[in-house]
């Protein structure tokens, strides 16, 4: 009897072992006195988890904490846009040959415009946009950085998006999100609806609704795959969600948002998957991000430095 | 005197009570880790703590008697789901036995008694997936992933080109994502 008690005992504590899986399940299917019931209150009762349960019980709560933030959150993030907005400013430039309008953002602004032909374009910090000042013969765009795009349905002139890697998308109507970034390792096209051709000095490739065009900057070569279009936009809304991005490159992203200097992240090229959907707070972020992957670091008023 | 898992089930979707997510997480988080770890090996941490977050973001509605067998249900689930996805990255892992045995778990499943064996169930629905594709993309896929034959190979024995090979190779993928995923 007493070893039947330690064998359900390791099963509850979730270390038992494939052979006594298979004894404790012979013991129950004879098991009148309902043993089990008496030893699983008795397990319970002695109520000390292992700390293997106990951290993994931290890190749900932790994950339950970032999660409820959010619904604060939306309100909060509308109020920062605004605010942002105020400190955008818009100049004028003249080539010999094209007018453009040249738009900038710094870190943590987000812009909203809207072009003559009623496009719309939301441009992310630290981005430089640059738009034909006559679109009536051609509608034509340059970015450095990253925005999104809903453009409106002109068949006949089709809306080019050029950016500094030699890329072009060509579209008619339809949303879209471009990054390009100057650290980022590839130029990345979205698309959420209608369909776009991506242009390089190569090659073409079409996209489909919830598809993106990678373009290396390494080796120019370009390829496509499934994406999450709504994560691709979702830094309009003021959250931080990626899937599968390198420490490093989120660490540059978030100096962008909160116009903060983090020095010593750029080797850390381990892969996270990150959603801050509730305007968390930079420190916030900082921690959930080093305790994630691993490292530690100061704050000074210089900025972040990440010891690894 | 111990809490039973009715009072910490009726205070969890009634009240949406932490420490009694908490209590529940501690008596069964170990258990649940373990019947994932048969299935999904290294990932059996996220994919059981994915469980319990699920069980607070979604607040089941409060039964008697259901606990243990709603977060059993879950986890065959979530198993379920990763290994549908590891499927169609790599076809030959789902024929692989778990070790040890899964009646035993299944005890804790006990008013859904009749629900399938998980591997069964995932054979299943592969298969059924793999029925479904057009009669030379599937004998082009088993050769491929079952018997593991190189492109040469098949299009040799199917008298067709490598070109060919390839593109109902793709093709079979893309449904099977389609249906897997």
């Amino acid at each position: 009897m007493k070893d039947f008690r330690n064998i359900a005992f390791s099963y509850f504590s979730g270390t038992i072992t494939p052979e006594d899986e298979v004894i404790l399940h012979e013991f129950i299917q004879h098991d009148q006195k309902h043993m089990m019931q008496v030893w699983e209150e008795e397990w319970i009762e002695m109520g000390c988890p292992s700390s293997y349960t106990g951290n993994a019980l931290k890190r749900v709560n932790r994950r339950i904490q970032i999660n409820s933030f959010w619904r604060y959150a939306t309100a909060a993030a509308a109020v920062i846009l605004v605010c942002v907005a105020v400190f955008s400013y818009v100049y004028r430039t003249s080539s010999p040959e094209e007018q453009f309008i040249c738009y900038s953002t710094s870190a943590g602004e987000v812009m909203r415009i809207t072009l003559q032909d009623n496009s719309r374009i939301i441009l992310n910090a630290e981005s430089d946009l640059k738009v034909a000042s006559d679109m009536s013969s051609r509608r034509y765009v340059k970015l450095n950085g990253e925005a999104w795009f809903e453009i409106q349905a002109d068949t006949d002139h089709p809306f080019e998006v050029v950016t500094e890697e030699k890329q072009k998308v060509v579209v008619t109507g339809t949303k879209f999100n471009v990054t390009a970034y100057p650290e980022d390792k590839n130029v990345i096209t979205t698309l959420l609806e209608g369909k776009v051709s991506v242009f390089t000095q190569k090659d073409t490739i079409q996209l489909m609704p919830y598809e993106q065009a990678s373009l290396s900057i390494a080796d120019k070569s370009i390829s496509k795959s499934e994406a999450n279009a709504l994560e691709a936009r979702s830094w309009i809304n003021g959250d931080i969600v990626y899937s599968n991005i390198e420490t490093g490159n989120l660490l540059h992203k978030l100096e962008r948002k909160f116009g903060k200097t983090i020095q010593g992240g750029d080797s850390i090229d381990e892969e996270l998957s990150v959603s801050f959907r509730n305007n968390e707070s930079f420190d916030q972020i900082m921690e959930i991000i080093a305790s994630l992957a691993g490292f530690e670091y100061s704050i000074d008023e210089k900025g972040v430095t990440i010891h690894e | 005197m111990i809490e039973t898992d009715d009072i910490l089930f009726q205070r969890l979707a009634e009240e949406k009570d932490r420490e009694a997510f908490n209590a529940i997480f501690r008596r069964y988080y170990p258990r649940l880790r373990a019947y994932c770890a048969k299935f999904v090996g290294d990932d059996a941490d996220d994919v059981a703590q994915d469980c319990f977050l699920s069980v607070w973001n979604n607040t089941p509605g409060y039964s008697e008697g259901k606990l243990k067998s709603l977060l059993f249900t879950i986890a065959h689930n979530a198993c379920l789901n990763n290994l549908k996805h590891k499927a169609v990255i790599d076809f030959k892992s789902t024929d692989e036995n778990p070790e040890g045995s899964e009646f035993l778990y299944k005890d804790d499943f006990a008013p859904n008694a009749d629900e399938p064996m998980l591997m069964d169930e995932l054979r299943d629905h592969i298969s059924k997936a793999i029925d479904e594709l057009p009669e030379r993309t599937r004998k082009t896929f088993l050769l491929s992933r079952r018997d593991e034959l190189s492109y040469a190979e098949i299009a040799e024995r199917l008298n067709v080109s490598i070109k060919a090979v390839e593109k109902n190779i793709s093709k079979a993928l893309s449904h099977l994502r389609q249906k897997l995923l």
